[in-house]
């Protein structure tokens, strides 16, 4: 079985390092991208299964990657998960309006985070 | 022969000598007896110098310490029949600013009973006198008429003014009313009640001019500390006329120094770029206020260009001792600073929480990584490092949410996303949640007793999640082992909230420590055991927003039996704030 390719996008090189150790010990391919640009320029082509996706990035802002994906039909059903360190109201509401398909607030669970993947990649 | 002579010469002179002198004593005694007579009329004459004096002296001493413009009206009409002797006296007194007509006051003092006819010619010698003395008509119906002493007149009898003195009160050389004395009878009056008269208006002036002079000071004194005031201030009377604005509530409202000065212009100054008709709602406010229904009124706006001030202001009645509303005052603070350090302090602690959390999550997840073996098994000594260091790297983490909530509820920037929902279904769902933690302590939550199978209130969900949570966390941590927590869910008595219980068997809390309960970082000696502390704000975030939907939290609690929390939340229909009105 071909393993699954997941996105992994936030600025802080050691939070993604954290999240490829748990995703890969869970039998997941990680790709890693540290800005928005990077992120939406791997997106495109890699086409991964999942993208992880924190909102506060350099060069391009989550929610825009986020926007740019999902209102593009080539790659709107990727599955996208948003997380933040900002547990706001109107941020998950932003979320929403962009089209996410989970939203999870940092410091997130990692058991969490593998059942919303578990899910999303049904 | 000679002898004879000179004998009877001189017999003949001590005759004549004896007659002269007695007609001269004859004549003295007359004189003495009418001096007598006259000395007696002078000095009852000077007993009433003297008795006048007295009484204008008691007057004068008497008016001296009065400071209320009536009562030395009825003062002087108290002395008037002391050393006058009349039928009626009238006094007549103008306001001390006539606008367009004079308004004032008159008091009509019966001694005797007169006729109808005899008040109306002196009531008409009166008015006709004083509008010689000033231009402009004075009108009976403009004055408030009082009788001070009266008798009942007699009607059938029709009685003539026969004599009426009227003297002129003068206050800087302007008339401002009239004294007035008079008779039935015919040359009633002498030169000298004349004079009498006089000196009483006399006196009745200055102490009115002192009066005003006084009242004058102090209200120079008043306006020189409301003009120098940093607060505005815009006081109005019992109908909302304009009294007072101060410089600092013209500065706020960005009025000009020389724009018009009557209400309606000031309210249309309650600008606010963000909520419509705010000079209507601000006139409603006053109205509101003037009328009695409530006593105090306060509010935000956000004034327009050019000064872009936030602005908090109160409306206030202003009351005599019987309760009586005598206006309103309006106390305008400029807030604008305050709000800004506000909006500083919760941005500053949302972006100290942000960066707090991106390092927890890493170590978080690294942790866990570790703790679920996932790099291989752990001894037990691991394994008790690694669990401490998650369960506190939890505390930190619900340490950092709470204090993001408690400044986002400090600066009232929480909304509220009401819904009807079943409050029953709910506690159960979050007792489903919180059961883990119970069983770890071996501690029973009962179910759910209710007063229906439904009950809907009209809340946040989220929120009402946050706050049972956090009662039922506390139940659990301070209830000892193979304790038991029980939750209820009954209607009010009133029928207007649905009151959410949660009981535990723990130590309880002390009397004296109850009202400190709700306060932020509060942390009591109640035995916790061995758990994880808490950060002493749970309770304060659950008050306030209980507190936000309307409804109330309140604790019953016995030492050594155990602690109940109850709070209520409207029922569904009823109304839910939207947090941001704070009246």
């Amino acid at each position: 079985m071909n393993k699954k390719r997941i996105l992994v996008v936030d600025d802080e090189p050691d939070q993604v390092e954290m999240i490829k150790m748990l995703l890969e010990i869970n039998n997941y391919e990680v790709l890693a991208a540290y800005d928005g640009g990077q992120a939406l320029a791997k997106a495109r082509s890699e086409k991964p299964d999942l993208i992880i996706l924190d909102l506060m990035l350099p060069v391009m802002e989550g929610f825009d990657v986020c926007r740019l994906l999902k209102f593009d039909s080539k790659y709107s059903s990727i599955p996208i998960i948003l997380f933040t360190a900002k547990a706001s109201e109107e941020d998950r509401k932003a979320g929403e309006e962009v089209g996410a398909d989970a939203y999870i607030n940092k410091p997130f669970d990692p058991d969490v985070l593998l059942e919303k993947i578990k899910t999303l990649l049904k | 022969m000679n002898t004879f002579i000179y004998y009877s010469i001189l017999q003949a002179l001590l005759v004549i000598i004896f007659g002269i002198l007695f007609y001269l004593a004859l004549k003295d005694l007359n004189e003495k007896k009418s001096l007598i007579l006259e000395n007696k009329t002078l000095r009852k004459e000077d007993e009433k110098r003297v008795y006048e004096l007295t009484v204008l002296y008691d007057v004068s001493n008497a008016i001296s310490y009065i400071m209320d413009y009536e009562k030395i009206d009825r003062l002087i009409m108290g002395f008037l029949p002391k050393i006058l002797d009349y039928d009626v006296s009238t006094l007549l007194l103008l306001n001390d600013k006539p606008q367009a007509k004079h308004s004032g006051r008159m008091y009509v003092q019966r001694l005797k009973p007169v006729s109808a006819e005899f008040m109306k010619s002196i009531k008409g010698i009166v008015f006709q006198a004083i509008n010689v003395l000033i231009p402009k008509s004075v009108k009976e119906d403009d004055l408030e008429i009082s009788e001070v002493i009266s008798h009942d007149a007699v009607f059938d009898e029709a009685n003539n003014v026969g004599s009426f003195l009227n003297v002129p009160i003068l206050v800087k050389d302007q008339s401002i009313g009239m004294l007035s004395i008079s008779s039935r009878q015919e040359k009633a009056f002498s030169r000298n009640d004349l004079r009498l008269l006089h000196t009483i208006a006399n006196q009745m002036s200055s102490a009115i001019q002192r009066l005003q002079e006084v009242i004058a000071a102090e209200k120079n004194k008043m306006d020189r500390m409301v003009e120098a005031m940093v607060e505005g201030i815009i006081l109005t009377d019992e109908v909302g006329e304009l009294v007072v604005i101060n410089p600092s509530a013209k500065k706020m409202l960005g009025m000009a120094d020389q724009e018009k000065l009557d209400i309606d212009h000031v309210l249309d100054h309650f600008q606010d770029g963000r909520a419509k008709h705010m000079p209507l709602k601000a006139r409603a406010w006053l109205k509101k206020v003037l009328s009695g229904n409530g006593d105090l009124i306060t509010k935000e706006i956000t004034v327009n260009e050019p000064t872009k001030k936030i602005v908090r202001f109160d409306i206030e009645s202003i009351k005599d001792n019987d309760g009586k509303i005598l206006g309103a005052v309006t106390v305008l603070r400029d807030v604008t600073q305050t709000k800004e350090v506000d909006r500083m302090k919760t941005e500053f602690v949302s972006t100290v929480s942000h960066e707090l959390r991106t390092p927890l999550s890493i170590i978080k997840q690294g942790v866990l990584l570790m703790l679920n073996g996932a790099y291989g098994n752990i001894n037990d000594n691991q394994n008790k490092i690694l669990s401490t260091s998650a369960r506190h790297i939890d505390r930190l983490t619900r340490l950092i949410n709470d204090l993001l909530d408690i400044s986002k509820i400090e600066a009232g920037k929480i909304e509220l996303r009401c819904q009807a929902f079943d409050v029953v279904a709910k506690t159960s769902e979050i007792v489903k949640q919180l059961q883990g933690n119970a069983d770890e302590k071996s501690i029973s939550i009962q179910p759910v007793k209710s007063s229906a199978r439904e009950l809907f209130v009209d809340a946040d969900p989220d929120k009402f999640e946050q706050i049972l949570t956090n009662l039922i966390a506390n139940a659990v941590k301070f209830t000892p082992e193979k304790g038991r927590i029980s939750l209820s869910i009954l209607e009010s008595e009133n029928s207007k909230f649905i009151e959410i219980s949660v009981a535990d068997t723990g130590e309880g809390i002390s009397k004296a420590d109850i009202p400190r309960l709700f306060s932020k970082f509060e942390q009591f000696g109640r035995v916790a055991g061995p758990g994880i502390k808490g950060t002493g704000l749970g309770l304060a975030i659950s008050k306030a927003l209980v507190e936000m939907h309307g409804g109330k939290v309140w604790v019953e609690s016995e030492l050594g039996k155990g602690t109940k929390f109850t709070f209520s939340l409207p029922k569904a229909k009823g109304v839910c704030l939207d947090g941001k009105e704070t009246s």
